[in-house]
Formats: structure tokens, C-alpha cells, sequence
């Protein structure tokens, strides 16, 4: 066997991490306001909008779907944009669940790849936005801590449930 | 075929994001001074410590060698933090060129800050989280020297990682 984590566990992980921060901002809805500057956001809540409307446009772009526009993304409330990570969900759930997904074919063309960037394949599309988010993530608990807010979350994968 | 990322690809992101800040804080050593908080370090070469040592405990966990605690692991100077990073390296490697290992052992994690539903780990998720846990870590050191005045032009996500082709 091949060590290995897949990318339904990385989902999984993901999904806990989104569904603790969707619960902490509606519970402290202030924490939307604080400033931000991670990835050109001006505040939390643009930074919380990244993070999950670049899963649905990384979702479409893997399953071949027209792209929503970053200018069509709503900016509000925390419900409207829990929503792209929720419809970007679905496209994950049905790219996994296809078996006719090419997970190791250079096919994945994004529109802001340069020329001699090479295409990824589905499998490393999948896993760079599933992380990608995780990153943000561990940005946005030292940014809510530095600023008197300590979220107590716990984002790494060992405390995790998404692996045994 | 269930789609995953492998250790071997998850070793060599490690590596690349490593090598970058090993070379970037050798070029401005001034970031090594920089206020930290994260994890409970006051600077950022406390963090750079925590994350390369944390790499070689888990690696010792994991490989049943005898674990060196955080009171032994070198304060500084940056190079002797590193060799915790390839120590781990050594480690890691040997781990997964056994073809005969089982990755389905468990540890027994029995200590404050881990609930009991995931304190009994297999080695697989103790690997993989020990080699996510520095990417996190480096995504937040990113925002840290960005803040402070000092961008370093980490491009720290897996699509740039040239680790999974």
C-alpha cells in the first residue's frame, strides 16, 4: 500500500473546518468587521468570501462548469457566502463520486494560468483548493487571537475526526 | 481508484516549503527577531523551532525511536534548527522506503489538548498531520513578516508546489 491520505478524507477535513467557522462568525458576528490584509481582504468577512468562493470557482473550473465571477460572489450576509462552500460542495461530492473522473490527466485549464504554467491534473486541483483552505483557516485563527478573540480552533488534522 | 495525495508528494511539499524559509530567513536574519504568539512562541525563530522540531518528535514517534523533547532542541543559530527539519527528513524517508510497514498502528496519545475520540491515531494520520502542520504553520509566518513590513514572496500553496506534477 501506498501511504496515502485521500482527497474524501481531505473533504471531510475541510468540511469540519468551514462548518466551525460558519458556527464562530454567526456567534460572533463582530469578528466579521475585524481587519484583515491576508490575500488583499479588507476585512474578515471578504477574507471568509476568498476562502470559499475560491472553492466554487475551483470546483467549476475541475468539473468543467462555467465559473462564477468573483464580482458576482455575494459580499454578504455570513449565510450567502457559507452558500459557495456549500455549492461548491456538491461539485466535489459529484467530481469524487464520478468514475469517470481522470484524476491523473494534465487537464485542468484555469483562467489565469500562465502559458508556461503546466495544467494540473484533477487530483492536484482538488487537493490545492481543499488546503488552500486550510491555510486560510490557521491565517484567520492567529488574525481573531492577535486581536483579543481566541476562536479555539483546533485545525489541525490530528485533531481531526476526518482520519482514523 | 480513490484520488489521493501521498506521503511521498506530501514529503516533498514539506521539503520545498522548508528549503524556501531556510534560505529566506538566512537572507534576512532580522525576521528571526520578529514578535510571534503563534503557538505560544515569542519570535518568529521560537516558531521556526516549533514547527522543525515538532517534525523530528513526530517522526520519533512514528518510527518508535527515542523521542528528544523540546528542552533539548537547539535555541539557535537557524542552521541547527534546520538539521531538526532534516533529521525528520531522515526519518520520514526511512519510513516510507519500508515496504513492509504497517500504517495502521496506533499511538497512544494520552495528554492534555487531545480529546479522546482522536487519541488513538494511526500512524498514517500522524505522518500526514505532522507534515500539514508545518504548511500551516508557514501560511501563518507568511502573514506574520508580510505584517511586520517584510513580504517574502512565499507562494505557499499546493498548485504552485511542483510536488504532484
Amino acid at each position: 500500500m501506498i501511504p496515502a491520505i485521500t482527497l474524501e478524507e481531505l473533504l471531510a477535513w475541510n468540511c469540519q473546518s468551514a462548518d466551525f467557522w460558519k458556527a464562530h462568525l454567526d456567534a460572533n458576528p463582530a469578528l466579521l468587521q475585524l481587519p484583515c490584509g491576508i490575500g488583499g481582504n479588507a476585512h474578515v468577512q471578504a477574507f471568509v468570501r476568498h476562502i470559499w468562493g475560491a472553492e466554487l470557482v475551483w470546483s467549476q473550473i475541475v468539473c468543467g462548469l462555467p465559473v462564477t465571477d468573483y464580482d458576482v460572489w455575494p459580499t454578504g450576509p455570513l449565510d450567502a457566502i457559507f452558500d459557495l462552500h456549500l455549492s461548491a460542495l456538491r461539485n466535489f461530492r459529484a467530481l469524487l463520486d464520478s468514475p469517470d473522473t481522470s484524476w491523473d490527466e494534465r487537464s485542468v485549464h484555469y483562467p489565469w494560468r500562465r502559458p508556461e504554467a503546466p495544467k494540473p491534473t484533477p487530483r492536484k486541483a482538488l487537493a490545492h483548493i481543499l488546503l488552500h483552505s486550510q491555510r486560510h483557516w490557521a491565517q484567520l485563527s492567529t488574525l481573531v487571537r492577535s486581536a483579543g478573540f481566541p476562536s479555539g480552533f483546533l485545525g489541525d488534522l490530528l485533531l481531526s475526526s476526518a482520519l482514523a | 481508484m480513490t484520488p489521493a495525495i501521498t506521503f511521498e508528494e506530501l514529503l516533498a511539499w514539506n521539503c520545498q516549503s522548508s528549503d524556501f524559509w531556510m534560505a529566506h530567513l538566512d537572507a534576512n536574519p532580522a525576521l528571526l527577531q520578529l514578535p510571534s504568539g503563534i503557538g505560544g512562541t515569542a519570535d518568529v525563530r521560537a516558531l521556526v523551532r516549533h514547527i522543525w522540531g515538532v517534525e523530528l518528535l513526530w517522526s520519533q514517534r512514528i518510527a518508535g525511536l527515542p523521542e528528544r523533547n523540546k528542552e533539548v532542541w537547539p535555541a539557535g543559530p537557524l542552521h541547527a534548527l534546520f538539521d531538526l527539519h532534516l533529521e525528520a527528513v531522515v526519518n520520514f524517508r526511512n519510513l516510507l522506503d519500508d515496504p513492509g510497514r504497517s500504517w495502521d498502528l496506533r499511538l497512544i496519545l494520552d495528554r492534555p489538548g487531545i480529546p479522546p475520540e482522536v487519541s488513538r491515531p494511526t500512524h498514517r494520520k500522524v505522518l500526514g498531520h505532522a507534515l500539514l502542520h508545518s504548511q500551516r504553520h508557514w501560511a501563518q509566518l507568511s502573514t506574520l513578516v508580510r505584517a511586520a513590513g517584510f513580504p517574502s514572496g512565499f507562494k505557499g500553496d499546493l498548485l504552485f508546489s511542483p510536488a504532484l506534477g
